[in-house]
C-alpha cells in the first residue's frame, strides 16, 4: 500500500495533482460525469445551427426535432442498459418492428380488442428479449453473434408474419395510436410518444441509480468476477437485463406506430445502429460498466440535432453522416482516454 | 489464556474435500480458529490455499466435509451467505468493481434500502447511509486521507 503516511507525504500527493494540470482535472471531471463532453458538443450545434439559420431555435422546430428523437431515444434507453453490461445488441430495432407488427396485426387482422393487442405486443418483445438473455447466459454465446443471429430472425418473422403489408392509419387500433397524439405545452407540440420516451429515461435512470439491481448491472460490465466473489448472480442479472431491454423495445415498437401513423415491417432500418451511436456518444463505454442514461439522453438529441440543423442550413444529408461518424469516433477515443485514469 | 479449553473455535472446517474434475484441490483438510487468533495459511502454488478460501468465504461450495461457525454447522450457497455470517473476504486478484465508487463497492450484494417507503416500495437505495457507515469502518481501519467515499475506485491508489 503507498497510503500516504504523514501530512508530508500528503502534500506532496497534492503538490503531484497541482502539477499534473488543467488536462488532469479535465479528466477527472470526465471521468465522474462522461456526459459533460456530448452536452458541450450539443450546446455548440445549437449555438452554430441558430446562426446558420435563426429556424432552428424555433419552438416549431425543437419539437420537430423532439418528435424525431423519440423512437431512437426510447431504443436507445435498452441498448444503455445492454451496454452497461459489457453487451450489445444488435437486434434493437428488429424487435421494436416485431411487437409494432404484433400489435397492429392482432387487432386487425385477428379482431383482438386494441388494449389486449397492445399487451400482447409488449409480451412478444419482452419474450425476444428474453431470447436473447438466455442465449447470451445459457449457451454462453457472445452478445454480439447472438443479437445479429437474432437481428436475422427477428426480421424475417416480422417479414413472413406481415407478409409484406403495411397494416395504415384507419386500419390501427385507436389505442396504438395515441403515441402520436398531440400536446401543445405554451408553443411547444409535444406527442405522447415524446413524453413515453422521457417517462422511460426518468424511470431508468432512478432504477440505475437508486435500487441494488441497477448498481449490480454496473458491477456486472465492470468486472463479472467480482461481481460473482460479492455474491451477484451474473446471469440472472444479464438475463434480466436483456429481457426488461425487450419491454422497453416493445413500447418503442408502440412509438413508433404514432409516428409514422402506420404498422409497417420497413420502418426505422437504421435504428439499431442509430441507437448504438446515441448511447456511445453519450459517454456510455462500449467496455460496459460506465456510462449513464442523461448521456445516451443527450447523445439522442445530438443526433436528432445535427440531422435537423444540418437540413435547415441547406446540406445535404451525406455531411450528416459525416458528422455523426466523427462524433462516435471521438467520444470512442475520449472513453478510451478517461478510462487511463490517474493510479 | 487460561480459559482456553473451554473456548469454542469461532471457525472450523472439517475434513473438507473439493475436486475440480480429476484434479484434487483439497484433500481432507481441516482448520480451527480461536477467537482473537491471527492465522496464516502458507503454501506451494496450487497447495490449495486459495480454494480453502474459497471454501469458507461461500464462494465454492466444498464437495464434502463441515464448516462450522460457532459450533453451528453452516452450508454456505453464495458469499452473501458467508458475509451475513461474518465472513468477510480479501481475493488475491482485490475483486472489486473499479468504476463503481468505494461505498458502493463495500455493500455490493448487500445494498441497503432507505427506511420506509421509499425503500419498500421504489427499492429506493440509503446512498447516504451506506457512505457514512463505509467512511466509519474506514476511520476504524485508521484510514483517514480517504474522505470521499463517492470516490470511483479505480481513480485510488495502491495495491
Amino acid at each position: 500500500m503507498s497510503t500516504p503516511t504523514s501530512a508530508s507525504d500528503a502534500e506532496a500527493l497534492i503538490d503531484n495533482i497541482d502539477n499534473k494540470g488543467f488536462m488532469f482535472r479535465v479528466q477527472g471531471a470526465l471521468h465522474r460525469f462522461p456526459w459533460l463532453s456530448p452536452l458541450l458538443v450539443l450546446i455548440i450545434a445549437m449555438i452554430v445551427f441558430t446562426l446558420l439559420n435563426n429556424r432552428f431555435l424555433l419552438p416549431a422546430n425543437l419539437s420537430l426535432i423532439m418528435q424525431q428523437v423519440s423512437i431512437v431515444g426510447a431504443i436507445a434507453v435498452a441498448q444503455t442498459l445492454i451496454i452497461l453490461t459489457a453487451g450489445i445488441d444488435l437486434s434493437v430495432g428488429a424487435i421494436a418492428v416485431l411487437a409494432s407488427m404484433v400489435m397492429a396485426k392482432t387487432a386487425f387482422d385477428q379482431g383482438v380488442p386494441g388494449p389486449m393487442a397492445l399487451i400482447i405486443g409488449l409480451i412478444v418483445g419482452t419474450a425476444a428479449g428474453a431470447l436473447n438473455g438466455f442465449l447470451v447466459t445459457r449457451l454462453k454465446l457472445p452478445p454480439f453473434i447472438v443479437t445479429l443471429g437474432t437481428l436475422g430472425i427477428f426480421t424475417a418473422l416480422t417479414l413472413i408474419y406481415a407478409t409484406g403489408r403495411t397494416v395504415r392509419d384507419t386500419e390501427l387500433a385507436p389505442i396504438l395510436k395515441v403515441m402520436g397524439n398531440v400536446i401543445k405545452l405554451g408553443p411547444f407540440t409535444i406527442t405522447w410518444g415524446v413524453i413515453m420516451m422521457i417517462l422511460l429515461y426518468v424511470i431508468f435512470a432512478y432504477v440505475l441509480r437508486n435500487t441494488a439491481w441497477g448498481k449490480h448491472v454496473y458491477a456486472v460490465g465492470d468486472d463479472p468476477q467480482a461481481a460473482s466473489l460479492a455474491g451477484i448472480r451474473v446471469n440472472r442479472v444479464l438475463f434480466s437485463v436483456y429481457t426488461v431491454g425487450g419491454l422497453i423495445l416493445a413500447i418503442a415498437g408502440w412509438i413508433t406506430i404514432g409516428r409514422v401513423n402506420a404498422a409497417s415491417p420497413n420502418v426505422i432500418p437504421d435504428a439499431n445502429l442509430d441507437s448504438i451511436t446515441a448511447v456511445v456518444i453519450g459517454g456510455t463505454s462500449l467496455f460496459g460498466g460506465r456510462g449513464t442514461l442523461i448521456g445516451t439522453f443527450i447523445g439522442a438529441v445530438l443526433v436528432g440535432v445535427v440531422s435537423n440543423g444540418l437540413s435547415l442550413a441547406g446540406l445535404d444529408q451525406a455531411y450528416k453522416i459525416l458528422a455523426i461518424g466523427i462524433l462516435v469516433i471521438t467520444a470512442v477515443a475520449l472513453d478510451q482516454w478517461i478510462r487511463k485514469v490517474r493510479s | 489464556m487460561s480459559t482456553v479449553t473451554t473456548l469454542q473455535p469461532i471457525v472450523q472446517a472439517k475434513d473438507l474435500l473439493k475436486t475440480f474434475g480429476r484434479v484434487v484441490g483439497l484433500n481432507h483438510c481441516s482448520l480451527e480458529l480461536y477467537p482473537g487468533e491471527v492465522l496464516a495459511v502458507i503454501g506451494d502454488n496450487g497447495a490449495g490455499k486459495s480454494t480453502l478460501i474459497k471454501c469458507i468465504s461461500g464462494a465454492e461450495t466444498p464437495d464434502s466435509g463441515e464448516i462450522l461457525i460457532d459450533g453451528k454447522p453452516v452450508s454456505f450457497k453464495s458469499s452473501i451467505d458467508a458475509r451475513t455470517a461474518g465472513i468477510e473476504t480479501v481475493y488475491q486478484n482485490l475483486a472489486v468493481a473499479p468504476a463503481l465508487d468505494i461505498a458502493s463497492n463495500m455493500y455490493l450484494g448487500r445494498e441497503l434500502r432507505k427506511p420506509g417507503f421509499f425503500g419498500k416500495v421504489f427499492r429506493q437505495l440509503d446512498h447516504k447511509g451506506m457512505k457514512v457507515k463505509s467512511k466509519d469502518e474506514m476511520t476504524r481501519l485508521g484510514i483517514g486521507t480517504l474522505q470521499d467515499m463517492s470516490q470511483a475506485v479505480e481513480t485510488l491508489s495502491g495495491g
